[in-house]
């Protein structure tokens, strides 16, 4: 800034002719936009100290004074903290229930705040989606609120020119209320609105829905399409085929004893898998009583359902629609006859399967995933009704989704290549990278392929972004107010917890903008709509309740009980039937290199798409916790691949890293490969959403772009021209079994994880049947250690003796926990580079064994974590005694004290130690090695390190690592001693008897969000409390105690399966 | 010379040549040869530190400084960034800095056993490689001690393993064998230094009698601490240097074991074995023999030195060095069958994937250059051949490095869960401060022989025929060797 006394003005320094010039014209800087794209003038970007104190002050304000409204407080009116707000202790967490909603299902969420800084997503008990359990993602989209690389300010792409300049949200207003004018006006005998095109998110959002409503009366030319890359379409339309009208599918696994679940990931995939595996894994508790589910899985790809199942049948895509014509024809249900004749035991494992389903009628329940076309849905639901399940297991709601998502991308992409379109608004999503929509930016926008304007909302610059011409920030689910429906109907409100960090509106407000009304409060928006819909006489009273619980009571659908009303068009089937018949091939070359895929033969090869276990549809793909999430089955970070049989790739040739090239339908895709055991043969599944080409820094080229091959017309099972090895190769990161394990390591892990149906030396496992014949089944102890050679067997239990129980037969392998650990434990992510040189730092591992058969192997998860030994190896070898035992048997982590000798984590036999090899928190996940900017004593110089934004999700109970010291599992420390203050406290008012804490007081952050309640957590000395009931129960053992005596206050429970009584054997293809 | 009374018993020369490796038990072999005299060892070794020195020194410093130069940018390196700029990782948290340590705790020890336990077994033979070996074992301790410090995730704050007194009354946890290793190996040093320097004191006061120039006589003079060579500093030298050796012996077999007992006491399959601490101090001694050897070829040949580190010195190491060989090899053979008889799949395992896992390549290595490569010390004609002996002590130096390679990485790579299991691949640093540890301890060696008196004159004159002559209880058959050149006699450089 130019001193008021010019000769006191030290040298003046410039960057270019152009900047000096401006500077001497008395422009100053007001240039540097023009010479660099991305600069960001300190008022959009960058955060001053004043500035992020202004920032949190409002949001503090907001959180605490405003809770029941949220007014957008102008900066000059923000509240001081001079009185403090009744309720509100600074340092102290809130809670606050809101929702996200993805793939137009709310998923209630409680959201926990800091000093109004939202930190932590955890599970609404209240929402029936939820029950408690938040899944991964809906976890880790907290760390996209945070995200340094999110949309800071609205950009404004003039045709024809490739990077977008900074502009704001009132020259935003202007330009739209221009074009919206020209609309409105139109070529003679047009409608109000034609050329206008909005693209909007499958939602069930009831705001959106009405904003809609009186968006399409007010402009009656325009068209509104819904897209997701994840379309529920055929399900949609299965429901309309059989009952004449959309309905949804309302499952409850709770009341069903056999399960069958025909390309279903119900566990894995579905919208509402919370619920339904809550539902599963109760059917599993009453093991102990002799009595459990059955669940049957045929599916293409391994899913977490199949990875649990009691019997699975992997068969390719195209021959689950068989599987299921089959079963129909053994259950008496008109079905085309089909025959699973390829494939071995495959049809006696249908009769099995039609059998126990038909002596369980009533407790019986199947159930098909998206993949499969309609007609399959439809004969799945004259099964169910053959089966008695309707009003027990199945119930039928109505359905918000119209089912539309594909036709509705082409009718916009049809009218775009007609040149129809004169603005194109996209609320949110990305469909120019998962959908595939093309469009060109001009002015004139006569041309085919062309829009006038294209406007994209969206919380990250995106692919579509890139496209448009306005690119607008969208406001992150924590940042604005809206609403949504539960799967079964239930409505959420969703409430800010901050104000917009970077200015961004949420998709109603935009909509408002559109509808041209003045104001555009989100909370005005969502009250309007929700005050015919709840509270009656007392709306306010209504609203605050709903906003303190979450979900609005009773607002769930009515369950509707309709019959199967038409018969299965048999079409459908024929068409797959003719798929695997009819198409010859060329069986090409002998050499490895290449051959075309014989459709005859069983040598067909089809690809089956899924939504990828990280990034989902690719909305994740800058979301570092998810990056580096291993995927449940393949365990696979930072990367997709194309996932085939060891059949298949041993047929082939192909090695794990390979690079393959598929084509069909003229469009090619290469890909790495890896060998997935469990993948039916004959299939190549392609995880979708990776290969994101504008992205932030995270995302940006990790992974490989499955869309270009997935075409609109067949969106999830698509035939293969041909698979060729291209003779490159890839590295694939896996954080178990790196690479492919030799003959050595095989057997010795074959010998841990035991054979099928079998306990090894590691997992316990075993059928019910043995279970029932022998309660001590699971008892078989080593020769063992006397025990009185060491510690009494009773020390660590003053005044309370912490334990967990992890129950394998419940756990799904979800990765729930994993991070959850996460996000309440700061725990950093490290990047693809150093995952491969296993240096992943997740305090609480999913470890995935494989028994058996490799083609259909069984599997078994077993969430790792620190198991607090109470003669824990490590400590005694630390030479700082940085390790140590608290008095109620938590194996304590002293960081100030570390050095970091890392002799801990040798002796720790289970290798739940974690060590900062770098300083993770202050580098960029995506760099290999370090770049050490400073040589000044690292200790202190982590603060400046680490970027402030992304510093905000840290948890403040819980201290920030740095470099060159071990962590891990403290079974949540924090959460424990604030439940002994609050104990302490109530004692102290008099409103509790005793001091201590009470059983499920404490909670850690993976027992409260496991969706199956498989890790629970508590005092071993109340001998009521669950996790005392566990640890004596048959099932419970220590991992390696009979070998090392290590006492772990974690037991396990040895997972059962079961398997039909007359025993089908479980075969491949 | 005194005359020789005794005609040889059998008319058989003990010397044939520079061959003094007679194995006739009624003649005691010479220890030195040539026509040496009390002054021409002085010479020889006095000429070392005073004479200029041969281009192969200064090629050798070249190469040992650039290294050293390597090893101080990696070490800075490493400080700034991390200790993640190694390739250890989460199931292999130790991998070459441990290695390293253990590596050059071993080399010592072959130093303080020559100058301490073959001292009081009176084997005299000790006399002309005590000096070195001694001061091979300081170097190597100050290689050995690098790794512990520089290995800790928070380099800044590695004094914490010291019990230090501090306000907040925290100590050290006694019941970690890493805190034993602070003390056994800063013990270690603190004492094969002291032994080193009292062995060199008398040596000091030649140097300092001969030197020419003001500096070296004032550096000498300080460090001979005002030696006279009265009768009583040689009762007060002898009577320290005694004490000394017996303080020294049992550290021999302490500071190894206590190395080895960081890996017994722990509950590791593949550590946690009794058998550890014997096997490492043995493994030590052979690796340590083998280091000595390394070092006492080139540097008789290059020092000329031939007259006092005879073949005879060479071949007795070559005894050492095979039969701690086989106590090695012993072990190895006792490990698998412990590991086949305790019946305990972890601990079979963790053998079987050494010898025939992913590591499978650096247990074999191991095998044949420890086990191997010494049997052909069994040969006599092996055992006087310098070629073969250097070639043999070479194997051995890389075979005892990767025995601690094996030992920790194999060991931490697959422990007993397998889905923690994971592969250690070593970086460029890693790469780069093993070779920079090379160039340290080459650097001070070469700064030794340049320096300080590199054989022990006053000891070695003890050993002479002319330091009994008067008792007329010795005689040697001696035959000079016409081809030794005046020159190298004399102890001028050789090049």
């Amino acid at each position: 800034m130019p001193s008021l006394n010019p000769e006191l003005e030290g040298r003046t320094y410039w960057r270019s002719l152009a900047q000096r010039a401006a500077a001497e014209s008395g422009h100053g800087c007001a240039d540097l936009g023009d010479e660099f794209a991305a600069y960001e003038p300190p008022a959009a970007g960058g955060h001053t100290r004043r500035q992020f104190l202004s920032l949190m002050a409002a949001a503090m304000g907001l959180a605490g004074l405003t809770l029941p409204g949220c007014r957008r407080w102008p900066e000059q009116e923000v509240l001081p903290f001079a009185s403090r707000p009744e309720g509100i202790s600074p340092g102290e967490a809130l809670w606050y229930a809101t929702m996200i909603e993805r793939d137009g299902v709310a998923l209630g969420v409680l959201a926990r705040s800091y000093d109004g800084r939202p930190i932590k997503l955890e599970g609404n008990p209240a929402h029936p989606d939820s029950l408690g359990a938040a899944d991964a993602l809906t976890q880790a989209s907290i760390l996209d609120l945070y995200d340094p690389d999110r949309s800071r300010a609205v950009l404004l792409r003039a045709a024809g020119q490739a990077q977008p300049r900074i502009s704001s949200w009132d020259h935003f207003r202007t330009d739209l209320r221009q074009r919206l004018d020209a609309l409105r006006a139109g070529p003679p005998g047009s409608r109000s609105g034609e050329g206008l095109v909005i693209l909007s998110q499958v939602t069930a959002s009831p705001t959106i829905t009405r904003l809609r409503e009186q968006f399409e009366q007010s402009w009656p030319g325009a068209v509104w399409r819904t897209f997701a890359p994840l379309h529920r379409d055929h399900e949609v339309q299965g429901s309309e085929l059989a009952f004449g009208q959309p309905l949804r599918t309302q499952l409850d696994l709770a009341a069903a004893q056999v399960i069958a679940c025909f390309d279903a990931d119900l566990l894995g995939g579905h919208p509402s898998r919370q619920r339904l595996a809550r539902g599963w894994s109760a059917g599993r508790d009453s093991g102990d009583q002799g009595r459990m589910n059955r669940l049957y899985v045929v599916e293409s790809a391994m899913t977490l359902t199949g990875s649990v199942a009691d019997h699975r049948l992997p068969l390719p895509p195209s021959q689950i629609a068989a599987a299921v014509a089959q079963l129909a024809g053994h259950l008496g249900v008109a079905a085309p006859a089909a025959s699973l004749s390829p494939h071995p035991g495959g049809d006696r494992w249908i009769a099995q399967l039609a059998s126990d389903l038909l002596a369980h009628q009533g407790q019986a329940v199947i159930a098909v995933g998206p993949a499969q076309p309609p007609a399959v849905h439809a004969l799945a639901h004259a099964i169910n009704q053959r089966l008695a399940a309707f009003g027990h297991a199945v119930r039928f709601t109505e359905e918000p989704d119209r089912g539309r998502a594909a036709p509705d991308l082409a009718d916009a992409q049809q009218r775009i290549d007609a040149g129809q379109v004169h603005t194109l608004v996209m609320l949110g999503g990305n469909p120019v990278f998962d959908g595939g929509l093309k469009f060109t930016i001009s002015d004139t926008a006569a041309g085919p392929g062309h829009v006038g304007a294209a406007i994209h909302l969206g919380t990250h610059y995106n692919e579509s972004s890139a496209a448009s011409t306005w690119h607008l920030p969208q406001a992150h689910e924590l940042e604005c107010w809206g609403d949504g429906r539960a799967w079964d109907g239930t409505i959420s409100i969703q409430q800010p917890l901050i104000l917009p960090l970077f200015g961004g509106r949420s998709v109603i407000e935009l909509l408002a903008m559109l509808a041209g009304e003045s104001a555009t409060d989100g909370r005005l928006l969502v009250q309007q709509t929700l005050r015919p819909m709840i509270g009656g006489v007392d709306f306010d009273g209504a609203w605050r309740q709903a906003l303190r619980d979450g979900v609005v009571a009773g607002s769930a659908w009515p369950t509707t009980r309709p019959g199967v009303t038409r018969a299965v068009p048999a079409e459908e089937f024929e068409e797959r039937r003719k798929m695997n018949e009819e198409r010859g091939g060329v069986v090409g070359s002998s050499a490895r290199s290449s051959f075309f895929v014989p459709r005859s033969s069983p040598h067909v090869l089809e690809v089956l798409f899924i939504a990828d276990s990280s990034v989902h549809d690719g909305r994740f793909a800058n979301n570092g916790w998810l990056q580096e999430m291993p995927d449940p089955v393949t365990q696979l970070v930072w990367d997709n691949a194309a996932l085939m049989s060891v059949t298949d790739t041993q047929r082939l040739g192909l090695a794990l890293g390979d690079m393959v090239e598929l084509q069909a339908g003229g469009r090619t895709l290469r890909m790495p490969v890896m060998i997935q055991p469990g993948v039916a043969a004959g299939t190549v599944v392609l995880p979708m959403g990776y290969g994101r080409r504008v992205v932030g820094r995270v995302g940006l080229g990790v992974g490989h772009d499955v869309y270009p091959l997935r075409p609109a017309t067949q969106p999830y099972i698509l035939a293969l021209d041909m698979l060729r090895r291209t003779g490159e190769r890839y590295d694939l990161v896996m954080t178990q079994e790196h690479h492919l394990i030799d003959a050595q390591g095989f057997r010795a892990r074959a010998q841990r994880a035991g054979k099928p149906n079998e306990s090894g030396l590691l997992i316990h496992d075993g059928t019910l049947d043995d279970y029932r014949g022998n309660q001590d089944l699971f008892q078989h102890k080593g020769h063992g250690i006397a025990l009185k050679l060491f510690d009494p067997p009773h020390a660590f239990n003053e005044p309370h003796a912490w334990g967990m129980a992890i129950d394998l037969n419940k756990c799904i392998g979800c990765n729930a926990c994993l991070v959850a650990c996460q996000a309440e434990n700061n725990v950093p992510i490290v990047g693809k580079q150093e995952v491969a040189r296993h240096r992943e730092m997740h305090w609480l591992r999913v470890d995935r064994y494989y028994k058996g058969d490799t083609e259909n192997p069984q599997v078994v998860h077993q969430p790792l974590a620190c198991v607090h030994c109470e003669t824990a190896p490590c400590e005694q070898v630390c030479p700082v005694a940085a390790t140590v035992h608290d008095s109620e048997g938590l194996n304590t982590m002293v960081y100030n004290r570390c050095i970091g000798t890392r002799y801990c984590s040798n002796n720790c036999p289970y290798k739940v130690r974690r060590f900062n090899y770098f300083d993770w928190h202050s580098r960029s996940p995506r760099t290999t090695g370090d770049t050490p900017p400073w040589l000044g004593i690292p200790d202190r110089q982590q603060a400046q390190r680490v970027d402030k934004l992304a510093a905000m999700v840290f948890n403040p109970e819980v201290t920030v690592r740095m470099r060159g010291v071990m962590e891990k599992c403290t079974y949540c420390t924090q959460r424990i001693q604030a439940a002994r203050i609050g104990a302490k406290l109530e004692h102290a008012a008099g409103r509790r008897q005793e001091e201590t804490v009470r059983d499920g007081e404490v909670v850690p952050a993976c027992a409260g969000t496991c969706p199956t309640q498989a890790i629970v957590f508590g005092d071993l000395n109340d001998p009521k409390s669950k996790v005392s009931r566990l640890h004596a129960n048959a099932r419970a053992y220590g991992m390696l105690d009979d070998l090392l005596a290590l006492r772990p206050r974690t037991q396990y429970l040895a997972k059962l399966r079961h398997p039909a009584v007359s025993g089908i054997k479980e075969t491949h293809p | 010379m005194t005359t020789l009374t005794h005609p040889p018993a059998s008319g058989v020369p003990t010397v044939i040549g520079r061959d003094n490796s007679s194995d006739d038990p009624r003649q005691r072999a010479p220890l030195v040869l040539g026509d040496h005299t009390f002054a021409s060892v002085t010479d020889t070794v006095t000429d070392l530190a005073f004479g200029k020195p041969s281009w192969a020194w200064y090629a050798g410093m070249a190469v040992s400084l650039s290294l050293l130069v390597l090893l101080g940018v990696t070490v800075l390196y490493l400080f700034t960034a991390g200790v993640g700029v190694w390739g250890n990782n989460n199931p292999v948290a130790w991998a070459f800095d441990i290695t390293n340590f253990v590596f050059w705790v071993g080399i010592g020890h072959a130093g303080t056993l020559i100058s301490a336990v073959l001292f009081l077994l009176r084997q005299n033979w000790r006399t002309s490689i005590n000096r070195f070996a001694e001061a091979m074992t300081i170097f190597a301790v100050m290689c050995a001690g690098l790794f512990p410090a520089i290995h800790v995730g928070r380099v800044w704050l590695a004094y914490w393993l010291f019990p230090i007194p501090n306000q907040m009354g925290l100590w050290p946890q006694a019941r970690s064998p890493l805190l034993w290793d602070v003390f056994a190996v800063s013990t270690y040093a603190t004492v094969s230094a002291l032994f080193w320097y009292v062995g060199m004191i008398p040596d000091l006061a030649t140097l300092r009698d001969r030197a020419r120039t003001r500096m070296s006589r004032i550096l000498y003079g300080i460090a001979a601490m005002g030696w006279t060579g009265s009768n009583r500093h040689w009762h007060r030298f002898e009577r320290a240097y005694l004490i000394l050796a017996a303080l020294a012996t049992p550290l021999v077999f302490s500071v190894h074991s206590v190395v080895a007992f960081d890996f017994a006491t722990s509950q590791l399959p593949g550590w946690h074995t009794t058998i550890l601490p014997p096997y490492f101090v043995a493994g030590a001694v052979f690796g340590g023999f083998a280091m000595v050897l390394t070092l006492a070829i080139p540097a008789r040949h290059w020092l000329g030195l031939k007259d006092l580190i005879t073949i005879r010195h060479l071949e007795n190491m070559c005894k050492v060095l095979l039969g701690t060989g086989l106590i090695v090899a012993f072990a190895y053979g006792i490990e698998f069958f412990i590991g086949w008889y305790s019946g305990e799949s972890f601990e079979q395992f963790v053998f079987l994937n050494r010898a025939f896992g992913p590591y499978a390549w650096a247990f074999w290595i191991m095998v044949t250059c420890n086990v191997v490569a010494p049997q052909l010390l069994w040969f006599k004609a092996c055992r006087t051949n310098v070629w073969v002996i250097f070639t043999v002590a070479m194997f051995v130096n890389v075979g005892m490095w990767f025995e601690r390679f094996v030992i920790i990485v194999t060991s931490l790579h697959r422990d007993f869960v397998p889905g923690s299991w994971g592969d250690f691949v070593p970086t460029w640093v890693d790469l780069g401060m093993l070779a920079g540890s090379f160039g340290l301890f080459f650097t001070l060696f070469l700064l030794f022989v340049r320096y300080l008196p590199v054989v022990a004159m006053a000891e070695v004159k003890t050993v002479m025929p002319q330091a009994r002559a008067a008792h007329g209880l010795e005689r040697f058959d001696y035959q000079p060797d016409p081809d030794t050149p005046r020159e190298l006699r004399k102890g001028h450089w050789y090049t």
